[in-house]
C-alpha cells in the first residue's frame, strides 16, 4: 500500500510539472522567445582556463 | 541561463562573450523543472531575447524526466563517453530533438564508432537530428548554428498577428560550447501585410453539421439561416422569411420568403426547401432531437416559390421560435439519409459563411459568403479549431493558436488584464445539475430520496469552488426567462434536513456511518462528460458533499462517454435563452426528444402543453408557475447553478455583443458575426 502511495505522489508532481511546462511553452510562444534546453553529462564541453 | 549546483564559473565564461547571462543555483537538486526555468527566465528578462539557452548539465536521468518548458531539447554526447551511451540512458536520447556529438577530433583515440552511435540513437528516436561537432576546431558548428537559427525562426513565425517582430537575436550561451556568430534576424521578414482576416475559434469536436437533427452547434448559425432569427435581446425577428401572418381560426402561419436568396452552390432557396426541412425533422424515422418542437404541425403547404404555410393542430405560441432552425437544401438532400448523409460533413447553406474544408478531428474551415443575402461579413475566414480539452483552450489562446474561445472561469483569470486579450463574462441561460436516470430501476425505487440528496448539496459552494462564483445558484430551469416562478422549493443547502428526510424514508446508517435502505447502502456514481472540466469538478464536489452526510457517492468521468441508458446519474446541462417552451417541453415532457432522464409526470406534461397553447401572457405565466412548482416537488434534477460563459478574444476582434444572454454551452456568441471585424 505505502509503495503505491509513493508512486502516486511522484506521478502527481510530474503531472503538475508537465502542465506547468506546457504553460511556459505557451508563454514563450506569446513573447516570441525560443528556449533551448541543453543537457549533457559533466565534461562534454571544452575546458576554458579561468 | 547557467544552472549549477554551485559556483559561477560557467556564467563568468559566458559573460566574457558579451552575451546576457544569469547563474541559477539549484541548491543541490539534480534537475530543473518548469517552475525553476520560469523563475530564471523572469530574472534574465526575455523581452529582447529571441533565443534563450538553458544549460542543464547533470546526470542523464532526472533532467530527462522533467520537462523544463523548453521548445526543443538538445543533448551533447562527447566522444570519450563512448558510442554505447544511448543504450544506457534511453530516455534521454528519446526526448531530445537534436544530438551534438562533441570532440570528434579525438574519435580515433577512443575507438568511438560514429555509425554505431547513430544507429543506437535512431533506433530509440528516428527523428533525432545528429550533428557531429568539435568545439575546439569549430567543425560542425555552422550546421548547429543553422539548426538553431531555423528552429528559432520557425517558432517565432508561428505567432499570428501583426505585431512587428522585435529584437535582435541574442544567444544566451552555455559554457564551453563555443562562440556562435548569428546574423540578426530581419524583423520585416515575418511581418504580414494585407493578408485575409482569419479568426480561429476553439471549438468542441463535430461528427457532423446537421441543424435539423442536432440541438446544439455553434457552427450552425454561420452556415445556415432560419425563417426567423433572434436579435441581441433574443427576440424573434425576420430572416429567410421577410414577414408572416397568423390566422387564429385555422392556426395557420403563412411565411413570405425573402427574394433572391441562394444556397452556397448557387441554387435558389424556395418554399420547397422549407417544407422539406421541417418534414425531415418531423419524420419519426429520422429521430431528430428537435421533433417535439413541430409536433403540432399537421400540414405544410407550398403556396408558391416564396410562400409557405404551416397549419397547426393546436395553437403553439413558441412556433416562431422554432422557425429559427437552420433550413436545408432539398436539391442536395432529397432521398438521402438525414442522419448519415455525406452532406452533413460538407454542408451547403444560405448563411454568411460557406463550408470550405473539414480536417477530421483538427479543424473546420469556413470562408465568407460574398453573396450573403443580408450582406457579406467582414472577416474572411473562420476556422473552428477542434480543441476538446478546456485547459488546452487557454494554452492555445496564450500561444496565439486561437483567437477566440470559451474558457473555464479558472483559466480566464490568466487573461484578466493581460495585454492583447479581452475577457467577455457573458450571462447565460445555461444551468448545471444532477440528472437522475429514471430508466434505471434504482431511481424508480428510490425517487423519493432525491429531495434529501438535493438538500445535502451546497450549491453556493459548488458555484464558488468550481466556477469562482461566475453565475447564480439554481433552483429551476427557467430562471433566465420572463416566465420564471420563484415561489418553489429551492432546496437550499440543509444537511440536517437531508438526514431527517433519509431517516423519515426508513433509511438507517450502517456501522461505517453510511446510509442504507433495506440493508443496502445508498450508493451511486455521478458521471461527468469527458473533456468538460467544470462538470468533472462539479461531480467531484457534489460527491464529497454527499459523502459528508453518509451517502456512498463517487464521481467519475467515463473515458468512453456517458452511458445514458444504463447510468444512475450524471451532471446535466440545459437552458434556453429563448421562448420558455424551448428546453422545457422536450426536456421534461414524457418521451420527448431531449428527455434524457426518462422523467414522466402527467401534470408536468399538462402544464407545459397549456403554456405553449396560449398567447396570453397571464395564462402562460400561470401554466409555467404550475409546471415549475410540480417539477420542484417531484424533481427530475438537482439544480446546482447557472454558469456564465467566459469568452476570451484577442483584443483586435471587435463587434462581440456583451449583453446578449447566451444559451446552453454558451452557444450564441456568433449571432451577430456579420458585424465582427479584426483590426
Amino acid at each position: 500500500m505505502s509503495e503505491f502511495k509513493i508512486i502516486e505522489v511522484k506521478q502527481s508532481v510530474l503531472e503538475n510539472n508537465d502542465r506547468d511546462a506546457e504553460m511556459l511553452r505557451s508563454e514563450l510562444h506569446a513573447c516570441h522567445t525560443f528556449l533551448l534546453n541543453l543537457m549533457s553529462s559533466p565534461g562534454s564541453g571544452i575546458s576554458v582556463s579561468a | 541561463m547557467e544552472a549549477d549546483i554551485d559556483s559561477d564559473v560557467d556564467a563568468a565564461t559566458i559573460e566574457n562573450t558579451g552575451v546576457k547571462v544569469i547563474q541559477l543555483h539549484t541548491g543541490g537538486m539534480c534537475h530543473l523543472d518548469a517552475g525553476m526555468t520560469r523563475q530564471g527566465l523572469r530574472n534574465l528578462g526575455v523581452e529582447d531575447v529571441d533565443l534563450a539557452i538553458l544549460e542543464n548539465i547533470g546526470n542523464l536521468v532526472c533532467p530527462a524526466e522533467f520537462d523544463t518548458g523548453a521548445v526543443k531539447n538538445a543533448m551533447i554526447l562527447s566522444v570519450p563517453e563512448g558510442h554505447d551511451k544511448p543504450l544506457k540512458y534511453p530516455l534521454m536520447f528519446s526526448i531530445c530533438d537534436v544530438l551534438l556529438i562533441n570532440k570528434i577530433d579525438v574519435m580515433s583515440v577512443f575507438d568511438f564508432d560514429l555509425e554505431k552511435c547513430k544507429e543506437y540513437v535512431w533506433r530509440l528516436n528516428p527523428h533525432m537530428k545528429i550533428i557531429p561537432i568539435c568545439a575546439k576546431t569549430g567543425e560542425g558548428i555552422q550546421e548547429w548554428a543553422d539548426w538553431l537559427r531555423e528552429q528559432t525562426r520557425a517558432w517565432i513565425k508561428k505567432k499570428k498577428g501583426k505585431r512587428t517582430m522585435k529584437k535582435r537575436l541574442l544567444a544566451l550561451l552555455l559554457a564551453a560550447m563555443l562562440v556562435f556568430s548569428f546574423a540578426a534576424v530581419n524583423a520585416s521578414a515575418f511581418a504580414d501585410s494585407g493578408e485575409p482576416t482569419v479568426l480561429v475559434y476553439g471549438s468542441g469536436d463535430y461528427t457532423r453539421i446537421n441543424p435539423a437533427m442536432d440541438e446544439h452547434g455553434e457552427i450552425n448559425v454561420l452556415i445556415f439561416n432560419g425563417l426567423t432569427t433572434h436579435n441581441g435581446s433574443n427576440e424573434i425577428i425576420p430572416c429567410l422569411a421577410k414577414s408572416w401572418d397568423y390566422d387564429e381560426a385555422s392556426c395557420t402561419y403563412t411565411f413570405h420568403l425573402a427574394e433572391g436568396v441562394k444556397w452556397h452552390d448557387g441554387e435558389p432557396f424556395t418554399a420547397e426547401d422549407v417544407k422539406f426541412t421541417i418534414e425531415a425533422i418531423m419524420d419519426p424515422e429520422n429521430g431528430s432531437e428537435n421533433a417535439p418542437n413541430y409536433e403540432d404541425v399537421v400540414e405544410i403547404k407550398v403556396i408558391d416559390d416564396l410562400t409557405v404555410a404551416f397549419v397547426l393542430a393546436e395553437p403553439n405560441y413558441a412556433f416562431l421560435e422554432y422557425m429559427s432552425i437552420g433550413m436545408l437544401p432539398k436539391h442536395l438532400l432529397d432521398g438521402q439519409d438525414m442522419q448519415t448523409s455525406d452532406y452533413f460533413r460538407a454542408p451547403v447553406g444560405t448563411g454568411p459563411y460557406k463550408f470550405a474544408e473539414w480536417d477530421v478531428g483538427q479543424a473546420i474551415t469556413l470562408i465568407k459568403n460574398e453573396d450573403y443575402f443580408l450582406g457579406a461579413p467582414s472577416i474572411d475566414t473562420i476556422i473552428f479549431k477542434i480543441v476538446t480539452d478546456d485547459n488546452a483552450k487557454a494554452l492555445q489562446l496564450q500561444s496565439g493558436e486561437l483567437n477566440l474561445s470559451q474558457v473555464t472561469p479558472k483559466d480566464a483569470q490568466i487573461f484578466e488584464g493581460a495585454e492583447g486579450f479581452t475577457v467577455y463574462d457573458m450571462t447565460t441561460s445555461d444551468y448545471r445539475g444532477i440528472l437522475y436516470n429514471f430508466w434505471n430501476p434504482y431511481w424508480q425505487e428510490n425517487a423519493d430520496l432525491i429531495p434529501a440528496i438535493s438538500f445535502a448539496i451546497d450549491k453556493e459552494a459548488i458555484l464558488n469552488a468550481v466556477v469562482l462564483g461566475k453565475g447564480v445558484v439554481a433552483y429551476g430551469p427557467l430562471q433566465r426567462n420572463v416566465y420564471n416562478y420563484e415561489d418553489v422549493e429551492h432546496y437550499d443547502y440543509n444537511p440536517d434536513k437531508a438526514q431527517e428526510l433519509l431517516a423519515a424514508a426508513g433509511c438507517e446508517k450502517d456501522a461505517d456511518g453510511y446510509w442504507c435502505r433495506n440493508g443496502e447502502r445508498i450508493a451511486f456514481t455521478i458521471n461527468a462528460t469527458p473533456g468538460d472540466q467544470v462538470r468533472a469538478d462539479m461531480a467531484q464536489v457534489a460527491a464529497q458533499q454527499l459523502q459528508a452526510i453518509g451517502l456512498d457517492v463517487n464521481a467519475n468521468v467515463p473515458a468512453e462517454g456517458i452511458d445514458w441508458g444504463g447510468q444512475k446519474c450524471c451532471i446535466i446541462g440545459w437552458g434556453s435563452p429563448f421562448d420558455a417552451d424551448d428546453h422545457t417541453y422536450k426536456v421534461f415532457g414524457t418521451d420527448k426528444g431531449a428527455n434524457y432522464s426518462g422523467y414522466s409526470n402527467a401534470l408536468v406534461d399538462q402544464y407545459l402543453t397549456e403554456a405553449r397553447q396560449t398567447n396570453d401572457p397571464a395564462e402562460r405565466a400561470a401554466a409555467y408557475a404550475k409546471f415549475q412548482t410540480e417539477l420542484a416537488n417531484t424533481p427530475a434534477y438537482t439544480f446546482f447553478c447557472y454558469i456564465d460563459a467566459i469568452y476570451v478574444a484577442d483584443s483586435n476582434i471587435h463587434g462581440i455583443s456583451t449583453d446578449t444572454v447566451l444559451g446552453h454551452h454558451g452557444v450564441g456568441i456568433f449571432w451577430n458575426v456579420c458585424d465582427w471585424t479584426i483590426d
